[in-house]
């Protein structure tokens, strides 16, 4: 039963009291929490609350987790996606830079590499930032978190056909947004 | 089109490749937090969801706000229980009013008031009235 969501088998140990559980949860959904909401905000010190509140949900509702309706992630997607979106609306300023977020190096690539990376994911980041809220969702999650359309369906409570149009028509405008800066950012090396 | 999309990609593999590392100080509070509940639910058992009391940091990211102003009244009255109790004393309180036992005084009589009857047609029917109209 829980052999398809290995989540839920974790959250049913965690409800029963295992602390071992809330380790091993943290360290499976945690960082996909804080990644979606970090590209969905812009911002560290908001991703980092939104994370946690996510999580903090996660917690609460162990207890009552019904097994096989949905699974742990989808639903912590939708959660962090929504608390997400909240923020979004309550604060209708800027936003702070990824540089204070910690990245890890790539020991496999050359600093100059790694910059080049850096600036391109600021870029890409900022063009994000200029999308529509449902387009931004639809892009996060099916080029940055590469889930798949049904699941992303399930998260965003639409259909697949609705998806596939989110994030054709999300392409497009970071294509657009992109394309002035593309000598800049050097398209062709990758 | 397909070009352009090509070029895409190359933003989102760098993107991927920096992959968000969760900040040491996050997990040891996602795990406070896990902690947290699970010590409330041991002492509180299934009432520990209403008990519990929600960390400082989450209140300040409206957590808190977010339940509004009917969670917190039912916090502050002692949850399910308390507001049962006092739905129950202001429905006997209400029934009291409308049909008071035979011990006690009528309301309406304490209030100054009192109901009387009186004939407005005491010579006459009503058949005569109604004909005296035409």
């Amino acid at each position: 039963m829980t052999e398809d969501d290995p989540d839920a088998d974790l959250l049913a140990r965690f409800a029963a009291g295992e602390r071992h559980a809330a380790r091993a949860l943290t360290d499976s959904l945690g960082p996909r929490a804080f990644g979606v909401a970090l590209r969905m905000l812009g911002d560290g010190a908001e991703a980092e609350d939104v994370a946690q509140e996510a999580m903090m949900r996660l917690w609460r509702i162990a207890p009552d987790w019904r097994t096989g309706e949905a699974k742990v992630s989808t639903w912590l997607y939708r959660v962090t996606m929504n608390l997400c979106v909240d923020r979004q609306r309550r604060r209708r300023g800027g936003t702070a830079s990824l540089d204070e977020v910690a990245e890890p190096p790539d020991p496999a690539r050359s600093v100059p590499e790694q910059m080049q990376d850096r600036a391109r994911v600021d870029a890409l980041q900022a063009a994000l930032d200029e999308l529509p809220e449902r387009q931004r969702q639809a892009v996060v999650l099916r080029h940055m978190e590469e889930l798949s359309n049904p699941e992303i369906a399930g998260i965003m409570e639409i259909s697949t056909e609705a998806v596939e149009s989110l994030t054709a028509r999300g392409k497009r405008a970071l294509a657009a947004i992109l394309a002035g800066r593309r000598d800049e950012l050097g398209y062709q090396d990758g | 089109m397909a070009e352009d999309e090509k070029e895409l990609d190359i933003f989102f593999a760098a993107a991927r490749r920096e992959t968000a590392r969760l900040p040491d100080a996050l997990a040891d509070r996602m795990m406070a937090d896990a902690g947290h509940v699970q010590r409330e639910r041991a002492r509180f058992g299934s009432t520990a969801r209403s008990a519990m009391s929600a960390p400082a940091r989450v209140l300040a990211t409206g957590q808190s706000r977010a339940e509004g102003w009917l969670a917190q009244l039912r916090e502050m009255i002692g949850g399910w229980y308390g507001m049962g109790g006092m739905v129950a004393a202001c429905a006997a309180g209400v029934w009291l009013g409308f049909a008071p036992p035979s011990g006690l005084p009528d309301p309406a009589s304490l209030l100054g008031r009192s109901d009387a009857s009186v004939d407005l047609f005491s010579t006459e029917t009503l058949a005569v009235v109604l004909t005296e109209d035409h």
